[in-house]
């Protein structure tokens, strides 16, 4: 459109027309290249040196205007560079994104595009989890590709005995910790029921605390002595690992 | 006079055959074989740094945000990976001057003994503020400036873009670079969102570009080597009256 306006000029009179800055900017660039490359200097540099030195000297050092490419293109087109080795390579296959220079200014506050967070539904069981029982008997092992934590085969557990239904929804936690109990891992209690209240007697919580946790390790052991019983001897073997003595 | 201008003719048209041959399928160098997602998601490619890190132009190849940690999006790393390393393939092939380029130290070694593996350059120490902008004045006149830069990590020791990226645009020479969440892909002509501090992907961006690389230039070995034959059957079945009277 800009180019139909002014048909007989060849050129166009950019800085009057700021609202056409954009349809503009090739032009006003491929001015700018021409003040500094045809400039007398070079050309005497170029006659004592040789040729390709003025070839090498000729460029764009507008890395904020337009991409690699388009600048290349320019160039070429006006004739002061030889065709580099890769602009039939990137002509052929270009990037997703064409590398244009973006200034990185803050977002405002209210980011409307904002990365989304990534949960599942097991996320529900892992926070329990957590919460009940604190970080688990055993550290993450990372360094196997195939790692699988107490608290994923507890997650496992959970959906392998929801899925079956024959429990109701309020028992499927504690059943599950039975389950993974009598597969012989141990699951000890963090405290329980401490969210919403803070107390001023902190000791007496800690206390209280306390007596619970003995009171549930009690449980377990009794629990254990009588599955002891009536399991066979080979599987005392994978109960060695708990902590309790 | 007519013999030497017939003799140099042939000469241009193979060569151009040769370089653009390339360039009609979409994978010449068959480097989708190199790697598959397997591969990325084992060697932790696509764990980024936490969410105050994340860099406002990552957002789009980020995939999400689990537990604050951003994840980068590996169906896009894919991609972007396929193009960069056919982009240096075909750069290779052409006989063009590759140079890795990383400030992280952890690395460093490994890739300075990658880039002499498969015959190019490495700068893995301090940058000079001109090294590409000044280069005729810091190494003499007639210096050839590398066709390729690959950054195998595009901050320097500061937490700030590295100068060759900027200094690359400047001179109109091509980038290829792994861009972390924390990192600015604006100038880059082909980004590779994914991690740049784990071993493991450092040791798989190594592996995949030696291997792209020196693919390339066995392929334009035999390429030659197989032109030269031709042209050799060529020249012993013509006839050199036959030829003059075609030209």
């Amino acid at each position: 459109m800009a180019e139909g306006a002014a048909p007989q000029l060849g050129y166009r009179l950019p800085l009057s027309a700021p609202s056409a800055r954009s349809g503009s900017g090739l032009v006003t660039a491929a001015r700018r290249f021409r003040f500094r490359v045809a400039g007398p200097p070079v050309a005497r540099a170029a006659a004592l040196l040789g040729e390709a030195w003025s070839a090498a000297m000729a460029g764009s050092r507008l890395q904020k205007t337009g991409s690699v490419f388009s600048r290349t293109r320019n160039l070429l087109r006006t004739g002061v560079v030889p065709k580099p080795l890769w602009f039939d390579v990137y002509a052929a296959f270009p990037p997703l994104r064409e590398p244009l220079y973006r200034v990185a200014r803050p977002r405002r506050a209210a980011a409307t595009d904002a990365v989304p967070p990534v949960l599942y539904r097991e996320d529900e069981v892992r926070a329990k989890f957590y919460k009940v029982y604190g970080s688990g008997p055993k550290p993450f092992d990372l360094s196997q590709p195939n790692y699988k934590s107490t608290c994923q085969r507890f997650v496992e557990k959970y959906n392998e005995l929801k899925e079956e239904g024959k429990i109701e929804e309020e028992n499927l936690f504690e059943e599950t910790g039975k389950a993974l109990l009598a597969s012989g891992i141990t699951l000890q209690r963090r405290g329980t029921d401490r969210v919403a209240q803070q107390d001023h007697q902190d000791e007496e919580a800690r206390d209280s605390a306390l007596r619970l946790q003995l009171q549930t390790t009690l449980e377990e052991l009794q629990e254990k002595k009588e599955s002891r019983e009536e399991q066979p001897p080979e599987l005392r073997e994978t109960q060695k690992e708990n902590p309790s003595p | 006079m007519g013999c030497s201008v017939f003799s140099s003719l042939p000469a241009v048209d193979p060569e151009d055959r040769l370089l653009a041959e390339p360039l009609r399928h979409p994978d010449f160098f068959n480097v989708k074989e190199l790697f598959s997602l397997k591969d990325l998601f084992d060697a932790r490619v696509h764990l980024g740094h936490k969410k105050g890190c994340r860099h406002r132009f990552m957002e789009p190849y980020i995939f999400g945000c689990r537990l604050d940690q951003d994840i980068i999006d590996l169906d896009q790393t894919m991609q972007h990976l396929q193009l960069a390393l056919n982009f240096t393939a075909h750069v290779a092939y052409r006989k063009g001057i590759i140079l890795f380029v990383s400030r992280n130290r952890q690395f460093c070694h490994l890739i300075e003994s990658t880039a002499r593996e498969c015959g190019e350059y490495a700068h893995t120490r301090y940058w000079q503020g001109g090294l590409l902008t000044n280069a005729h004045i810091q190494f003499g006149s007639g210096v050839r400036l590398p066709d390729l830069l690959v950054f195998l990590s595009s901050l320097n020791n500061v937490f700030e873009p590295h100068v060759a990226i900027r200094d690359a645009a400047k001179m109109n020479i091509p980038t290829v670079g792994v861009v972390d969440t924390n990192c600015n892909p604006c100038l880059i002509t082909y980004p590779i969102p994914g991690n740049d501090d784990s071993p493991t992907a450092m040791e798989l961006y190594c592996k995949l570009f030696k291997m792209t690389i020196i693919r390339a230039k066995s392929k334009r070995k035999h390429a030659e080597v197989f032109q030269e034959l031709q042209s050799q059957e060529k020249s012993d079945t013509s006839h050199p009256v036959l030829a003059e009277s075609r030209a």
